[in-house]
């Protein structure tokens, strides 16, 4: 028996077979830049900053979302506005150390600080990857596009 | 001679007088070769193993490992109870939802929460995913080190289906960080339900009949594998063997089965063991947890209860510790937590299944065949994130 297989290749043949199978089925994988696959929608880009229906962001300072983060990422500078509420200046997000956890989305009491869907965010300089304040609300103006878009 | 050793990818150490003392140091006397199996070798992983040989024979075996230490138990120490989860679930990525779960029920168990009945199925689903996930990475790199490549992108084509799933739950394929003290973060959709039915459809209708076909039976396979590395029964347990590389040895030690966590309890299911102990037993019990897992899966989702996913973890937490053991994909993972009465864990030690396998390495490669190096590495199914933390 094992000789009649060895000379009949039989299990060579059994190889072959599938190879040739798997020859016309599609293939599983995306031609990376050319070719995307949408983020699904828990996805958990870069961050933004909420804004309201007036232009002005929906933040206001709590401090919560810095105290949750893992990894110290999220830091922030505020004064005192007109009306004795806490007025950003500067709100700093270090995309080098964030783990995309998504915590201090959780954490933020007033639904100010979102995810966008962004993950090509490379840079050459280590200081773009530090967002500001105008840059997250940029991101925010983008978000809501993109909220509105997926309603 | 030299040339076909480092094309094979070895490399010689020429000289290195300082550093060896000892027994070391008699067995270069001995003329001796030392080998440096690792770090570059594409087997070895961020690993380095010393190996003296005589001939072909390996006389000694030294493990070199802290090539991707993170003090991971250090830094715990610095987050709060909730996130710090994200350390936690870097003790391995590929199954990351079991060492989740484990630290959630340690901090659950001191601070006397009590998780509802769908967060402890979500956490059952998504535990065997991992698993699933992981066995799957280890059945193909084990055919890996042998040469053979394709069963690893046929792997990798069934885990793409699990990560989808995950990434359909958590937004992340890979660093989910979803399981957390008092539940769940997310609420399990139906979405997610369908992905994961998908997966395990995928898995048990295309992967499992077409793998098993080729590269369960296989001479080839089989001449490689068997009889090489036996560990006994009795060796097993004086080695302190875990997971997959213990039950080949025919020893029926599955924490989800001795101390049900999670929904373990209310399932049905079947602890694989195997008699022989060499590393063919090994792939084999990997192969048939597979199989297990998916039933499992199925169980889970049709027992899916309603209701909430997850309940208020307080923010400061009573003194007191905890020890918990779960069944990871590696073996049985151990978190002995213990808190201060403070906002975050005072002091988290995890018991590696990884290391405890990686010691008791040596001991079975004494006087093998230099080529069965990477097929005993292999079939102890080890991750070296898990060896160092
Ligand atoms: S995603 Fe995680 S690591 Fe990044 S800023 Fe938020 S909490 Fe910090
Ligand atoms: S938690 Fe929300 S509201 Fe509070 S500081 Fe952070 S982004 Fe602003």
């Amino acid at each position: 028996m094992n000789v009649v297989k060895k000379v009949a290749l039989i299990d060579l043949l059994k190889g072959m077979s599938i190879t040739l199978k798997t020859m016309f089925k599609p293939t599983v994988t995306v031609h990376y830049p050319f070719e995307k696959v949408p983020p699904r929608e828990r996805f958990r880009g870069i961050h933004a900053l909420k804004l309201n229906p007036d232009g002005s962001y929906r933040c206001e300072a709590c401090y919560l979302c810095a105290e949750m983060c893992p990894s110290n990422v999220i830091d922030m500078e505020m004064t005192e506005g007109k009306d004795g509420k806490k007025e950003l200046v500067d709100f700093t997000v270090d995309l080098t150390r964030c783990l995309f956890c998504g915590l201090c989305v959780e954490a933020c009491p007033r639904d100010a600080i979102v995810m966008t869907d962004i993950y090509e965010f490379s840079q050459y300089v280590v200081d773009k990857l530090i967002l500001h304040k105008e840059d997250l609300m940029e991101l925010g103006r983008y978000y809501q596009e993109w909220e509105r878009k997926r309603k | 001679m030299g040339n076909s050793i480092s094309m094979a990818g070895y490399t010689f150490v020429v000289e290195e007088k300082k550093e060896i003392s000892g027994e070391d140091l008699g067995l270069l006397q001995e003329k001796l070769l030392q080998l440096n199996w690792g770090v570059q070798h594409p087997a070895s992983g961020p690993m380095r193993l010393k190996v003296w040989v005589d001939g072909d024979e390996v006389v000694k075996v030294d493990p070199d490992i802290g090539y991707v230490l993170r003090l991971l138990e250090k830094l715990v120490e610095y987050r709060t109870w909730i996130n710090a989860i994200v350390n936690v679930e870097r003790a391995c990525f590929i199954d990351n939802f079991g060492t989740m779960t484990g630290y959630s029920i340690a901090a659950e168990k001191i601070a006397g929460v009590k998780v509802p009945k769908k967060a402890d199925y979500v956490r059952t689903i998504l535990c065997e995913g991992g698993r699933i996930v992981s066995h799957l990475i280890g059945l193909g790199s084990f055919i890996g080190v042998l040469g053979v490549h394709t069963p690893m992108q046929w792997a990798l084509i069934a885990r793409e289906k699990f990560l989808d799933a995950f990434e359909v739950y958590s937004g992340q394929r890979i660093a989910t960080a979803s399981i957390i003290p008092g539940g769940v973060r997310y609420e399990p959709t139906g979405k997610f339900i369908e992905k994961m039915v998908t997966a395990v459809d995928f898995l048990e209708k295309e992967f499992i009949p077409r793998y098993g076909e080729v590269f369960i039976d296989n001479p080839t396979l089989k001449l490689r594998s068997r009889g090489i590395g036996v560990v006994s029964r009795e060796k097993a347990i004086d080695l302190g063997l875990a997971g997959p590389a213990l039950r080949a040895s025919g020893v029926a030690s599955d924490m989800r089965k001795d101390y049900p966590y999670a929904a373990y309890g209310e399932l049905d299911f079947r602890v694989v063991t195997k008699e022989e102990g060499d590393a063919y037993a090994r792939y084999l019990v990997i192969w048939e947890e597979l199989i297990e897992s998916a039933k499992i899966i199925r169980q889970a989702i049709e027992g899916l209860p309603e209701g909430e996913w997850r309940t208020k973890f307080p923010v400061k937490v009573p003194p007191g510790e905890a020890y918990v053991n779960v069944e990871w994909a590696r073996g049985c993972f151990g978190f002995h937590l213990v808190s201060d009465g403070g906002t975050g864990p005072y002091r988290l030690k995890m018991r590696a299944p990884s290391f405890a396998n990686l010691w008791a390495m040596p001991e079975m490669m004494k006087n093998v065949k230099l080529a069965d190096v990477p097929v005993i590495f292999a079939s102890l199914y080890m991750c070296h994130g898990d060896i160092d933390r």
